[in-house]
């Protein structure tokens, strides 16, 4: 240090010819030292209040963020000002290396300051990228994997270097552990050493001590600048909190689309025109780290090298790195950028007049494809903390909230099970809608009045047994239409007929009754117990409905097991409840279901070793609660 | 008191000696215990039931969970998921690909639902993880492919490369198809590992 000091002084003695530029280079170079000082320690403040609710494994990191952020008095914004302080100092410190550098502040004594500048970028980047995976959220664990995979293709030391970062061969407790030991402890106190001893330094400089007059205007100027910053955090948190916080990291989500951070988007980018993996290596590691180090060698450059031709070709060479960083952010923003629902319908329109689709068409599905996982993710990040509120955390973690979830879970279980045939509303649950036509029924409001009585009217209807076809490619379940179309044409009267409508619209409520009061029907008792406290013109029509099903459905639809008739339709028991529709979905040929009879077989298969028990309830009841309210494709 | 430059000069060396005796006494342990987790092993898997023959469709790939108990650590978590396989049944391309002129035998084959006539069923089953950075591969139905939602690496139907940044094809796990158990059914068995990402050739980890 005593050495550095003396070369310093020696670098503004009064008769060095460039005194002047060299005293103002180290001065430059003290007003982002203060800068990022006084953030660090915004951040160490903040951080140790964390430090007293967070708490690093993996089943309890996101609830302890949770609770941080939701629940705590201050939290979101104490957890905001942490978030946006990082990103303030990588703001400050690129302008800091940019100002340094267009004013020739790198050479000579001035080094000094611009070799700290470049490792502080380096350490903030490094404490900003380990904190990520702290709250243990989708967003965290599927980056950090990639970027320690990324890491891991380093020649040679790589894979070493991604197991001592990640504690073992796969993430887990003991990531989290080292990680916030990392960010907490390590890193940041590697900067704070370096801001530090830069500063002592500095200080030892005689020339470069402030007068009274500097310090209270630099005084005045970090409370204004403190007073903005705080002020748009606060504003910035407020509005936008709850979105940081994403779902609680799933190692087996297919569906979590991983972008970088807005600051990163760029190599993102800039890694798809290095394809292979040879290719890889030097896009990632090879290239980037050439970058840094010629920014590292700068000052040595312009010692032995021509002063004049290394300062053009240094503020050349980064107005270039600058130029380059926007365009790839631009391009990366554009790739991803929803192609809208017009440009989807023509693919969808085209895709099934059977025509091959263009590259282009390919590229605008992938990023319809990202744009709908990403609402999906954070449709689920919203769920995930609405469950929390409502039922806390378990000791198992977040995750086994989400786990047990029928929201979340059902339409997913949906769109990877039943979406190659059903619709949901004409989507796959998600919200996605595929580019096959549907070959089934379409499952929103199933079994509400409304989609009752739309069956009732007309079971060929698209939305009901109309797109299935028997294996001969004949339509399938038709012999509910043509009793219908039978027994409307029998009627004679126009009285009858309004009659046998006006039998059909109270069938329809009744077995919606019936699917909300499962076997209620069983036991008369039972049933006038349930019907008590309903409006007695409601209670009218559900009876109505119920002698309705009796005198004319029972003779095909049994219930209980009994039937007047010949002919073998669904069981009506319980219809539509959580247990008859997991068993439609195990056994849709149970003998209760569409038995195997002659040609019009059960077209759907079975899915009872294919989804478990719990999968098969979970869609039944996200098929029932969301009944009326489906989920539409958010924007 | 001898006060000699000798002396001193000895003196100096053994402190500096204990100092630096000290100081690898506490390094050396400390270094083996940060790098413990290069020395631990990950012991091999044996094969484990992913799920009946009969869950797993002609045809059409699905994801299937392997459960199995697991160490992370101090934790020793009870069988639960500790993994994905993609499994597909009977839509291999034997390996050479057919010639062209067989390939429509192939398909006809395959939309009947039947494996070689008379033959086993056959099940390939491959690891969810891209090869790629080590995102979670989704089948995209509509394109009949697989995809990463990281990098838009994408695999054809079976898992081969198709383009995208992936340096191999996804990775195949050994499996097979267990006899029938006692109540007649037939169990997929994978032997569950994991590859190393981000190269060309197939690396087991751990």
């Amino acid at each position: 240090m005593d050495w550095l000091t003396t070369q310093l002084s020696a670098g503004v003695r009064d008769d060095h010819p460039q005194r002047t530029r060299i005293v103002a280079g180290l001065r430059r170079s003290k007003s982002w030292l203060g800068c990022v000082g006084f953030l660090l320690a915004v951040e160490a403040a903040t951080g140790l209040l964390l430090m007293t609710v967070y708490s690093p494994s993996t089943a309890t990191a996101w609830g302890s963020v949770w609770y941080v952020q939701t629940q705590l008095p201050g939290g979101w914004f104490i957890r905001g000002l942490h978030h946006f302080a990082s990103d303030a100092m990588i703001v400050v410190l690129v302008a800091a290396l940019v100002h340094l550098l267009v004013t020739r502040s790198y050479g000579g004594a001035s080094a000094v300051g611009w070799w700290a500048a470049l490792l502080s970028t380096a350490l903030v980047v490094a404490i900003a990228l380990s904190g990520v995976l702290l709250p243990w959220d989708q967003h965290g664990y599927w980056g950090t994997t990639v970027r320690s995979n990324i890491l891991a293709r380093t020649p040679l030391l790589g894979p070493a270097f991604r197991t001592l970062l990640w504690g073992g061969a796969e993430m887990g407790d003991l990531t989290l552990a080292r990680f916030f030991a990392l960010h907490a402890f390590v890193l940041s106190g590697a900067l704070a050493c370096l801001l530090l001893f830069h500063r002592s330094i500095l200080a030892r400089v005689s020339v470069l001590r402030d007068s009274a007059g500097d310090r209270l205007r630099g005084a005045l100027y970090r409370a204004l600048i403190f007073g903005v910053a705080a002020g748009a955090a606060w504003f910035v948190c407020r509005h936008h909190g709850s979105t940081w916080l994403g779902a609680p990291a799933d190692p087996r989500a297919a569906d979590y689309p991983a972008r970088p951070e807005w600051h990163a988007l760029f190599l993102y980018q800039w890694l798809k025109y290095f394809e292979g993996a040879t290719a890889e290596v030097v896009g990632a590691i090879v290239i980037p780290g050439a970058v840094v180090a010629a920014l590292f060698l700068l000052p040595i450059a312009a010692r032995f090298a021509p002063k004049q031709t290394v300062h053009r070709a240094a503020v050349g060479g980064c107005a270039a790195l600058g130029v380059a960083i926007l365009a790839l952010s631009g391009l990366e923003l554009l790739a991803d950028r929803n192609p809208g629902d017009g440009a989807i319908d023509a693919i969808r329109a085209k895709h099934r007049r059977g025509e091959s689709l263009s590259a282009a068409d390919h590229a605008a599905l992938r990023a319809r494809e990202f744009n709908h996982k990403r609402v999906w993710a954070s449709r689920t990040a919203r769920r995930a903390v609405e469950l929390a509120e409502k039922h806390g955390i378990p000791p198992t973690g977040a995750l086994s909230l989400l786990a047990a979830d029928p929201v979340t879970r059902g339409p997913v279980l949906f769109a990877a099970n039943c979406a190659d045939c059903h619709r949901f509303g004409g989507q796959d649950g998600t919200g996605n809608v595929p580019l096959d036509a549907p070959m089934s029924s379409d499952l929103k409001g199933f079994a509400g009045r409304e989609w009752i009585r739309g069956l009732l009217a007309d079971p060929m209807d698209e939305r009901y047994f109309g797109r299935m076809r028997t294996p001969d490619g004949d339509p399938a379940h038709t012999r509910m239409s043509k009793w219908l179309a039978e027994t409307r044409e029998g009627i004679e009267s126009d009285e009858a007929r309004s009659a046998f409508e006006t039998g059909l619209d109270a069938a329809a409520a009744y077995l919606e009754f019936e699917s909300d009061h499962p076997g209620r029907f069983v036991n008369a008792a039972d049933a006038s117990n349930a019907l008590k406290d309903m409006p007695e013109g409601e209670r009218s029509i559900i009876l109505h409905g119920r002698e309705f099903f009796a005198s004319t459905c029972n003779e095909c639809h049994s219930y209980g097991g009994s039937r007047s008739g010949t002919i073998m339709a669904p069981e009506m028991l319980g219809y539509a409840s959580v247990e008859w529709i997991a068993l439609m979905i195990a056994e849709p040929d149970h003998e209760e279901r569409y038995r195997t009879t002659g040609r019009e077989h059960a077209r759907m298969p079975r899915f009872a070793d294919r989804l478990s028990d719990a999968e098969r309830r979970l869609i039944a009841k996200w098929i029932r609660e969301s009944r009326g309210t489906a989920m539409e494709n958010e924007k | 008191m001898d006060h000699s430059p000798q002396r001193r000069t000895f003196l100096k060396a053994l402190a500096a000696l204990i100092d630096g005796a000290v100081a690898l006494g506490v390094a050396i342990p400390g270094l083996r215990f940060f790098a413990e987790p290069l020395r631990r092993k990950r012991s091999g898997r044996d094969f484990s039931r992913v799920t009946p023959l009969d869950g797993v469709p002609e045809g059409r790939p699905i994801r299937m969970v392997v459960t199995a108990d697991r160490y992370d650590a101090y934790v020793h978590y009870p069988p639960g998921p500790i993994g994905q396989v993609w499994l597909i049944r009977n839509a291999d391309p034997p390996e050479p690909c057919p010639p062209p002129s067989q390939i429509s035998n192939l398909k006809s084959e395959i939309s009947k639902g039947g494996g070689p006539p008379g033959g086993e069923p056959r099940v390939r089953c491959m690891q969810t993880i891209c090869p790629h950075l080590g995102c979670e591969i989704d089948y995209a139905a509509d394109r009949n492919a697989f995809a990463c939602p990281c990098h838009a690496s994408e695999f054809d139907a079976v898992g081969r490369r198709k383009f995208g940044p992936s340096p191999r094809d996804m990775d195949k796990l050994e499996c097979r198809v267990s006899p029938p158990d006692e109540n007649g059914r037939r169990w997929i068995e994978v032997r569950y590992q994991e590859f190393r990402t981000g190269v060309a050739e197939r690396r087991v980890i751990g």
